[in-house]
């Protein structure tokens, strides 16, 4: 826990700098490359802003688009991935306003949205575990867990997929969201004790 | 510390971030504080459920969906670029532009040249040209353009004081074309334009009093000749005259003396009316063709040929040597009658007229 609560990827130095000279330069190809290299950690960005799988996969196509039609302007200021996972965030939040309307319309609540119970987990690899009952449980578990991401605000949600779940620095999150480091702490540690209220609300004790 | 401040930095303590001091704080507090103590177990095992949370697995087609959806926006981005740049989507846009300028460039040009225009109209004859450049140049140049004057005289019909006040041996400025002269040369700056919309006006009023006085002069012309006819004729001793005259004034004493009798041959060529011959024929056509051969083996100049209800009139500037020799011919084409007895110099250019009507 000493380097954090979520640090599952390390965060690669700007190597994608060659690549995007490259799709500067009109290779289509070489974007290809990039879709394929940061196509899952924008995936679970959005997954996990949005809590809908097709919405999400929709999502980060989306973005992909947008990235390779602004590649040009792209002067290398950040790191690809962080510029990447900005637009992914803004084109995330967008989305979950047209569904939330959608969703009150439906009558549906937002706190419930419709995939999280078996849809989009079922791609998740199922050999780590043992007994059917477990992995039905766990899988329980992540679904609340899920419900109680969605359910915090989106300044709150952002913070914790991008610090918790998906591991950038408090420097990247800064530049990603477009807020100083201080904000994104603060932010931060108020969006886990929301959080863990929510989760204690959800799941009883913990 | 109160159990506030605590929970704000119990994140850090638990992300190792914390300071020294608050690291102190925060044990210190725990260790009488079972509220915050929970609390802190709370995060740490809500940081465990964010931890186990599974990733989830992007879908098979995805790379390929978003590179073909690349590609497309190319097609569509190169597309645009072929309307505007490349040959056979580019005649729109370059086609409309060459289009706008050349209906600017030709409404310029129009406008530049319509006062000349306006004067064509009134007179096709090149007389009328060479009198309106000689008007133009003269309104720099008066004193040093003899030429200019009996063409001037002619066209606007001034045999009296008019031409003297005008004319560059005039001792003074009398009569209304002196006077506007004198008025043209007092304001050089005036636009060109403006000056010739005013010749053209002067012009027409020239033009139309001449038409008078050769219907006169003609007196048995038919009246129903058609416009060009009456001009042409007239434009012929004009034209020759104004080339072959060096001095204006001298042509301006000459001229006045034949107002009273005829004297030298160049004085009577250019006072030279047509020659107006009638040919009865049984074919109007046959002989029409034959004429017109005939003019052109004669090397007539200024050929007009116009075809009426059974007559066909021929208009044309000859040499005055030939006028025997195209008598002789038009005698073998059919019965001649010459309507106007002229005289026929021995040299220069004679207007011939030549109607071919049905044998009666």
């Amino acid at each position: 826990m000493s380097n954090g609560l979520g640090e599952k990827k390390p965060v690669v130095a700007d190597e994608d700098y060659e690549l995007v000279a490259l799709c500067q330069k009109g290779d289509v190809e070489t974007f290809g490359a990039l879709v394929e290299k940061h196509q899952k950690r924008m995936l679970n960005i959005a997954y996990r802003m949005i809590g809908d799988y097709e919405a999400a996969c929709e999502v980060v196509q989306d973005a992909f688009v947008s990235a390779h039609r602004a590649i040009r302007k792209f002067r290398g200021e950040a790191k690809f991935s962080t510029w990447l996972s900005s637009i992914v965030i803004n084109l995330s939040k967008n989305r979950m306003k047209q569904l939330r309307i959608q969703w009150q319309r439906e009558g549906l609540s937002i706190d419930h949205p419709k995939e999280t119970e078996d849809g989009p987990l079922s791609n998740d690899p199922p050999a780590q575990e043992p007994s059917v009952l477990e992995q039905l449980e766990k899988r329980e578990v992540q679904a609340k867990v899920q419900e109680c991401i969605q359910s915090l605000d989106d300044e709150y949600r952002e913070v914790i997929v991008l610090r918790d779940l998906q591991g950038f620095s408090y420097e990247e999150i800064g530049v990603i969201l477009k807020i100083p480091d201080g904000t994104v702490k603060s932010r931060l540690f108020r969006a886990r004790d929301a959080l863990k209220d929510s989760l204690k609300r959800t799941l009883g004790d913990l | 510390m109160e159990c506030k401040g605590i929970r704000e930095i119990l994140s850090a303590y638990l992300e190792g971030i914390a300071s020294l001091e608050e690291k102190r704080l925060i044990e210190e507090h725990l260790r009488s504080c079972q509220r915050c103590s929970t609390a802190l177990e709370d995060l740490r095992k809500t940081g465990e459920l964010l931890k186990g949370m599974e990733e989830v697995e992007v879908p098979p087609w995805f790379k390929q969906k978003v590179l073909s959806r690349v590609r497309a926006e190319e097609e569509s981005k190169r597309s645009i670029l072929q309307k505007l740049f490349y040959p056979l989507h580019v005649k729109v846009p370059i086609q409309a532009l060459a289009t706008v300028l050349i209906v600017v460039l030709v409404v310029y040009v129009f406008k530049s040249v319509e006062p000349e225009m306006k004067k064509s109209i009134q007179s096709p004859s090149t007389v009328e040209e060479v009198t309106s450049e000689d008007e133009v140049s003269k309104q720099g140049q008066e004193s040093n353009r003899p030429l200019a004057r009996p063409n001037d005289q002619t066209a606007l019909g001034g045999y009296s004081e008019e031409d003297k006040g005008a004319a560059p041996l005039s001792t003074e400025p009398a009569g209304g074309k002196g006077t506007l002269s004198k008025a043209e040369e007092a304001a050089p700056s005036k636009p060109a334009r403006d000056q010739l919309t005013q010749l053209a006006t002067k012009k027409k009023e020239a033009v139309a009093d001449q038409h008078e006085r050769e219907v006169e002069k003609i007196g048995s012309l038919t009246r129903q000749e058609p416009g060009e006819f009456k001009q042409a004729p007239q434009a012929v001793p004009q034209g020759g005259e104004a080339v072959r005259l060096s001095d204006a004034a001298q042509e301006t004493g000459e001229r006045r003396k034949l107002a009273a009798a005829p004297g030298s041959m160049e004085a009577i060529v250019a006072e030279q009316r047509p020659i107006d011959v009638m040919v009865h024929v049984k074919d109007v056509q046959v002989a029409g063709k034959e004429v017109e051969d005939l003019l052109n083996q004669l090397g007539a100049q200024k050929v007009v040929r116009e075809s009426l209800e059974g007559r066909e009139i021929f208009a044309a500037e000859l040499k005055a040597q030939d006028t025997r020799e195209l008598f002789m011919k038009l005698k073998t084409i059919g019965e001649v009658k010459e309507k106007e007895l002229s005289f026929v110099g021995p040299e220069g250019d004679v207007a011939v007229r030549i109607e071919i009507l049905i044998n009666p």
